[in-house]
C-alpha cells in the first residue's frame, strides 16, 4: 500500500508553513510500504496533526493524502473504517483506552474487530513488555507507561499495512522503550508492513530508515 | 467472583432502566390491548361466519317488505325494479323471487293411523335456488303427480307440536316421502293432484312445487300479482351493508341473521375503541424508548466515538446499539402476542362447549398486526439510533 502526500498544509498552520522550511508540509512525497519512516518535530510542529490527518481523523486541511487510491480526507465512514481494520493501526499519543475496561478487554475490544493473534501471543506480548500482571487491571487504574504499554499491543494484534505511532515511548523508561521498540520493529517486520513514528527526538530514530523534519 | 460482561456490553450499557421497564410495561399493555381488539373483531367475524350454513360460502334468506300498521292496506308485493334493485345489493350474489300460489290448495290424507286435512302455503322458486332438486322436479298441465318439496320446518313443527297434540304418530323424513297427499286447487272449480314429497329444503319456510304448476295457477286463478318475498343467496348477510341495505328499503328478514350484523357493529365500534386507546398506548411507549436510546448514546458517546477511532464502523456501531436495545423491545411484543393467543385457545374451548366453534390458534390478521408491530418498533428504534449515532 502506497502513502502519497500532495501539498499538505493544515488549515490552522497555512501562516506558518508559508514562512517554514517542512520537509513535509506542502511537499510532494510518496512512500513505499515497508519504509520505515521517523517525523522528527518540536513541540507545536504539527506532528499529532500529521498523524490524525494519515489516520482520517483530521480533515481540514489543503492538498491531498492517499492511500493507493482513497483519499483519507474524501472515502466515507465504511472506507475509513476498512482502512483502520486491515490497513493502518495507530498508537495515540493519548493512548485513548477505555478507562472501565481492564487492560485485556482494551485489546479484546480491538481484536473482536480485527485481531489475527492468539490469547498466548497477546499474554506473551504483556509478559514481554512488563504488564503480565496488569491483564485484568482497570485502564484507569494503570500508570502512563503501562497506558501506553497497553495501547502499543492494542495496535500489534490487527493486520496492518502501515503501523503509525505517535511519540509511543514519551512515558515509557529507557529498558521499557527499548523492549516496546524490539516488539513493534518484530511485528512490523512479520507483516512487511511500513511505519511511521512521529516523535519530539531521535532517541528512538533506530526503528526507522529515513527521517523527516515536520 | 461475579463474571465481567463482554466489553462492548460495558462500553453501551442501557441508561434509564426505570424508565425502560415503565415503557416496555406500557408497550406490553398497548400491543396486548391492540391483538386483544383485533382478536375480537376476528373472532365476532368468525362466529358469525359460522353461524350461517354450517360455514358455507354463502347463505340463502328469504326477504319481505315489512308489514307495519301503515302499510297493511298497501301493495307489499316487489316490483320488477325492486327486485332487480335488490339482486344488486351490498353481498347478494343471486336471487329470485318466490311466487306464491294465488289460489286455494286445500290437501286430505286419508289412512287408517293418519288422517288429516289442511290448507297449504304453496309457492316456488326458480330451480337454481334449491338446494338438491329431486328426480323427476317436473309438472305440466293434466299431470296427476306433483312433486313438493316440503320445508324442514313445517315437519318439525308437525313431530314437535302438532302430532303430540293430536295424538298423531310422529313421522321420519322417508315415512313422509312415501305419503301421497290429495291436493285439491283451485276451489270448487279447480281440479285434484296427487302430491307426494320429493325432498326438504331449509331454505324458505312453505311448500315449493315446480314453477310451472304455480305458473299454471296463477295464470287460471291468480291476480297476476307481484312476487311478495324474495329468496337471496346473500355471502354474508352479517355484512353491517346489507343489513343497512335491508333497513333503509323496508325490507325484514330471518332476524338470527341479522344478529350478528348487530353484534359486529358493536364489535366494531369496542375494537376501534380499543385500538385507538392500544395506539396511544403504543405511541407514548415508543416516545419513551426514542428518548431511552438517546440517552444510551449519549451516555456512552466518548466510548462511541472512540471504537469508531478504532475502525468500528457507524453501521456495526449502529447494529451494536440497535442489539443493545431491539431485544427487549421484541421479547414484550412477542410476550403479548403469546398472552393474546392463549386468551384465544381459552376462549376457543370455552365457547366450543356452547357450539360455537372459533380457531384455536389466531387467524392471520391477529399475525399481521402482531408482525406490523413488530416492524413499526423496529423501523423507529434503528431510526432513533440512527439520528443519535449521526
Amino acid at each position: 500500500m502506497k502513502l502519497t502526500l500532495d501539498h499538505v498544509i493544515p488549515d490552522y498552520l497555512r501562516h506558518k508553513v508559508a514562512a517554514g522550511t517542512s520537509s513535509i508540509w506542502n511537499q510532494r512525497l510518496q512512500a513505499e510500504q515497508g519504509m520505515k519512516i521517523f517525523i522528527q518535530a518540536p513541540s507545536g510542529a504539527g506532528k499529532t496533526t500529521l498523524v490524525h490527518i494519515l489516520y482520517g481523523l483530521q480533515r481540514e486541511y489543503s492538498g491531498t493524502v492517499s492511500w493507493d487510491d482513497t483519499d483519507a480526507a474524501r472515502a466515507d465512514n465504511t472506507r475509513i473504517s476498512q482502512l483502520r481494520v486491515h490497513d493502518i493501526s495507530i498508537v495515540f499519543q493519548d493512548m485513548r483506552l477505555f478507562p472501565q475496561l481492564t487492560a485485556w478487554e482494551n485489546i479484546t475490544v480491538k481484536r473482536k474487530l480485527a485481531g489475527n493473534v492468539t490469547d498466548n501471543t497477546v499474554t506473551g506480548w504483556l509478559e514481554e513488555l512488563g504488564i503480565g500482571d496488569k491483564k485484568e487491571a482497570m485502564a484507569a487504574t494503570l500508570s502512563y507507561g503501562e497506558q501506553q504499554r497497553v495501547a502499543i499491543i492494542r495496535a500489534l494484534v490487527q493486520p496492518f499495512n502501515w503501523l503509525i505511532l505517535d511519540e509511543p515511548f514519551s512515558h515509557l523508561d529507557h529498558e521499557h522503550a527499548r523492549k516496546a521498540a524490539a516488539l513493534i520493529d518484530r511485528r512490523v517486520n512479520e507483516q512487511k508492513a511500513g511505519l511511521i513514528l512521529a516523535d519530539l527526538n531521535n532517541d528512538t530514530w533506530a526503528l526507522c530508515n529515513q527521517t523527516l523534519i515536520l | 467472583m461475579k463474571a465481567r460482561k463482554e466489553p462492548l456490553s460495558i462500553l453501551i450499557q442501557p441508561q434509564g432502566r426505570g424508565r425502560m421497564a415503565i415503557a416496555l410495561s406500557v408497550l406490553f399493555a398497548g400491543v396486548l390491548l391492540l391483538l386483544l381488539s383485533v382478536l375480537a373483531w376476528t373472532d365476532i367475524t368468525q362466529l358469525s361466519h359460522n353461524a350461517r350454513d354450517n360455514g358455507a360460502s354463502s347463505s340463502y334468506i328469504v326477504a319481505g317488505k315489512a308489514i307495519t300498521e301503515r302499510s297493511m292496506a298497501a301493495d307489499n308485493t316487489f316490483t320488477t325494479a325492486e327486485l332487480s334493485n335488490l339482486l344488486h345489493a351490498p353481498q347478494v350474489q343471486d336471487g329470485g323471487a318466490v311466487v306464491a300460489a294465488q289460489f286455494p290448495v286445500y290437501a286430505t290424507i286419508g289412512g287408517n293411523s293418519l288422517s288429516l286435512a289442511t290448507d297449504l302455503p304453496v309457492a316456488s322458486v326458480p330451480d337454481r335456488l334449491i338446494d338438491n332438486i329431486p328426480d323427476r322436479w317436473h309438472w305440466e298441465p293434466g299431470q296427476r303427480a306433483l312433486p313438493v318439496i316440503m320445508s324442514s320446518e313445517f315437519l318439525r313443527i308437525y313431530n314437535y307440536v302438532f302430532a303430540p297434540g293430536q295424538g298423531l304418530p310422529q313421522l321420519s323424513r322417508e315415512s313422509v316421502k312415501a305419503i301421497a297427499l290429495t291436493l285439491h286447487v283451485g276451489g270448487p272449480e279447480g281440479i285434484k293432484v296427487t302430491a307426494y314429497v320429493a325432498g326438504f329444503t331449509d331454505r324458505v319456510n312453505t311448500l315449493l312445487v315446480p314453477e310451472s304448476f304455480v305458473q299454471w295457477g296463477n295464470s287460471r286463478w291468480g291476480s297476476n300479482g307481484g312476487p311478495s318475498q324474495v329468496l337471496l343467496q346473500v355471502k354474508d348477510p352479517s355484512d353491517a351493508g346489507f343489513s343497512d341495505y335491508l333497513q333503509e328499503h323496508g325490507y325484514v328478514t330471518d332476524a338470527r341473521m341479522l344478529q350478528w350484523s348487530r353484534l359486529r357493529t358493536i364489535a366494531g365500534i369496542v375494537t376501534s375503541v380499543t385500538g385507538l386507546l392500544a395506539l396511544m398506548l403504543m405511541a407514548i411507549s415508543g416516545i419513551v424508548f426514542t428518548l431511552y436510546t438517546e440517552l444510551t448514546v449519549a451516555r456512552a458517546h466518548a466510548s462511541i466515538a472512540l471504537l469508531g477511532q478504532l475502525g468500528y464502523s457507524n453501521a456495526t456501531l449502529r447494529a451494536m446499539l440497535l442489539r443493545r436495545v431491539l431485544p427487549p423491545v421484541l421479547l414484550v411484543i412477542t410476550g403479548a402476542a403469546l398472552c393474546g393467543t392463549g386468551v384465544q385457545m381459552l376462549a376457543a374451548s370455552r365457547l366450543a362447549s356452547d357450539g360455537l366453534i372459533l380457531s384455536i390458534i389466531p387467524q392471520w390478521p391477529y399475525w399481521l398486526v402482531y408482525g406490523g408491530c413488530a416492524t413499526l418498533l423496529y423501523v423507529l428504534l434503528r431510526r432513533s439510533v440512527a439520528r443519535a449515532t449521526a
